[in-house]
């Protein structure tokens, strides 16, 4: 078939014929000049518009606020505040994903429950929460712990319940030729075979719990010595120290650059290894 | 007392009275739609301890509705299904059974891990399962991908693993749902060849489905030929000891096979012989 033969041929070579060169340079390489270029318009907007510096920061500037941060401690008390609220939070969020998926997955009613909860509070922006939690826990890191696992949990449920769910019927009745029944069989077959979407939910519901996370500590302010990333960037902004608001970010747009890394890391050595990974 | 010296896993001695698995009258039904959608009006067959016996049928003919009955998956609407003496068996590793889909296997575990694991759910240590996993990859021509993962494996290389596992738990009977069917010509030849020569000499009894004359007249000492909708055991024919297509009578029960499939209306030139 001729026609068939040549469609392919044909996108092949309008790539090219569009970007040049450019699509020949490795990926990383791509990405660092596209990075260079956009830091030298920030610079060059800075340094030429006679924008007021109370209200922008120029890269260098950000630098420097960013440096000096880490180096006298008062970014890395902010990050390892979040971090450790973030990771208690989801760490409370994983052992109730695992509960109400496996419940969800064994037996009906637990299924059908967890349908309709997780359809009445996924819409719900989980930030949405805190004034309650507030009430109920009061000003304490209790609040925000309770904020960002509730954020996890539920995207994370949707999605490890679905692979539980999908477990292939021939994988299933293997386990069970083999004797293998109840928590043995979801333990050795439907929590390996549910991994990829298992993943991709600890994907998704950590980007919701670092997102619930900051914009808690904004509203919230500290609870008690230490604040975390959210406080640091709205305190530099009430005392205005412009360059920190921005070094605040850098760091949360870096530490979600360095998690999505580990969780690709992750992905590439279990179930991409293993052929497992979905063509979404 | 018979000791078995040929038989490269020893197994309990049957007892002496009864077949290994007796298939009573049974009639089996899926709901679909919330109605009541017969699929076999009515099989009776026996399987003696060691029997090859393959079920041959058109597509629909309820040969793997059957195969899942005994295999404990499915229950019947009513009649038996009778492991050695027992009504109504669960599923369990006394029948090991080998899909025709490549996804068999875990994707998570080693080739080695997928042979092993069953093994030590079904009670061996863990070097003792290791042991006796290699034993049965080596047997199977495996030993060179121990350590891959099955989504690196052809189709005919993750049947071998399929049957390599099977056997290793050291089951009553292999319960096999057309294992060959979505391979090459080739590959197939090879792997029937090689089935019924591992078959024999650990004299495990087979369940086999097929819609293949050949494959039945091949690996068979008994074919149960069903057909009609819902379906019923048509005959059963004897065909032990037609192990290759030169053997004296092959030709006239692969003949019989065909005359019986062609009442069924299937179309001979297309799913019977590929």
């Amino acid at each position: 078939m001729p026609s068939s033969n040549s469609a392919p041929a044909v996108a092949r070579a309008a790539g090219p014929a569009t970007a040049g060169s450019w699509t020949r340079l490795p990926a990383w390489s791509r990405r660092a000049i596209i990075l260079v270029v956009l830091i030298g318009i920030w610079q060059a907007y800075a340094s030429l518009s006679g924008v007021s510096p109370f209200v922008f920061a120029g890269p260098w500037d950000v630098a420097v606020a960013w440096a000096g941060g880490w180096a006298d401690g008062e970014m890395a008390v902010s990050t390892l505040t979040t971090l450790r609220l973030l990771g208690t939070g989801m760490a409370i969020g994983i052992v109730l994903t695992v509960l109400l998926t496996v419940l969800a997955a064994t037996t009906t009613i637990g299924n059908d429950a967890l349908q309709l909860v997780s359809s009445m509070i996924n819409p719900l922006p989980s930030v949405a929460i805190l004034p309650l939690a507030m009430l109920w826990f009061g000003l304490t890191d209790t609040a925000l712990i309770f904020v960002t696992a509730n954020a996890v949990l539920w995207p994370m449920t949707v999605n490890v319940s679905m692979g539980l769910r999908t477990t292939p019927a021939t994988l299933l009745m293997v386990g069970r030729n083999l004797g293998l029944r109840g928590w043995r069989l979801t333990r050795d077959v439907m929590m390996p075979a549910a991994l990829p979407h298992a993943i991709s939910g600890l994907r998704t519901g950590w980007a919701f719990g670092w997102r619930t996370i900051i914009a808690a500590e904004l509203v919230f302010g500290t609870a008690g010595t230490d604040g975390g990333l959210g406080f640091f960037i709205n305190n530099a902004r009430y005392y205005a120290r412009t360059p920190d608001v921005f070094a605040g970010l850098v760091t949360i747009a870096l530490i979600g650059i360095a998690l999505d890394l580990v969780f690709s890391l992750v992905e590439r050595h279990t179930v991409t290894r293993w052929g497992m990974k979905e063509g979404t | 007392m018979t000791s078995a010296t040929t038989v490269a896993t020893p197994r309990d001695d049957p007892p002496s009275d009864g077949p290994l698995l007796l298939v009573d009258q049974v009639a089996i039904g899926y709901q679909r739609q919330g109605r009541h959608v017969p699929a076999v009006e009515e099989a009776t067959f026996e399987v003696a301890y060691g029997e090859k016996v393959m079920l041959l049928g058109p597509s629909g003919s309820g040969k793997s509705t059957i195969l899942k009955a005994v295999g404990g998956f499915l229950r019947p609407t009513s009649g038996r299904v009778v492991l050695r003496g027992r009504d109504a068996p669960e599923p369990g590793p006394d029948r090991a059974f080998v899909f025709q889909e490549f996804d068999q296997l875990f994707p998570w575990r080693t080739i080695l891990g997928n042979v092993s694991h069953p093994l030590k759910v079904t009670g061996s240590d863990r070097a003792g399962a290791r042991r006796r996993a290699v034993e049965f990859l080596e047997l199977m021509g495996l030993h060179d991908v121990l350590d891959s993962y099955p989504h690196q494996l052809s189709g005919g290389m993750k049947q071998r693993v399929a049957i390599a596992r099977a056997l290793a738990i050291d089951p009553l009977m292999l319960l096999m749902d057309e294992p060959f069917g979505a391979l090459d010509a080739q590959a197939r030849g090879r792997l029937q060849r090689e089935l019924a020569d591992i078959v024999t000499r650990t004299r495990v009894a087979l369940l086999f489905v097929t819609h293949s004359i050949d494959e039945a007249v091949l690996l068979g000492d008994r074919v149960v030929v069903l057909g009609g909708r819902p379906s019923r055991v048509r005959e059963i024919v004897d065909v032990s000891g037609l192990d290759g297509s030169d053997a004296p009578g092959f030709a006239e029960a692969r003949q019989r096979l065909r005359a019986l499939l062609a009442e069924e209306g299937e179309d001979l030139d297309g799913a019977v012989f590929e």
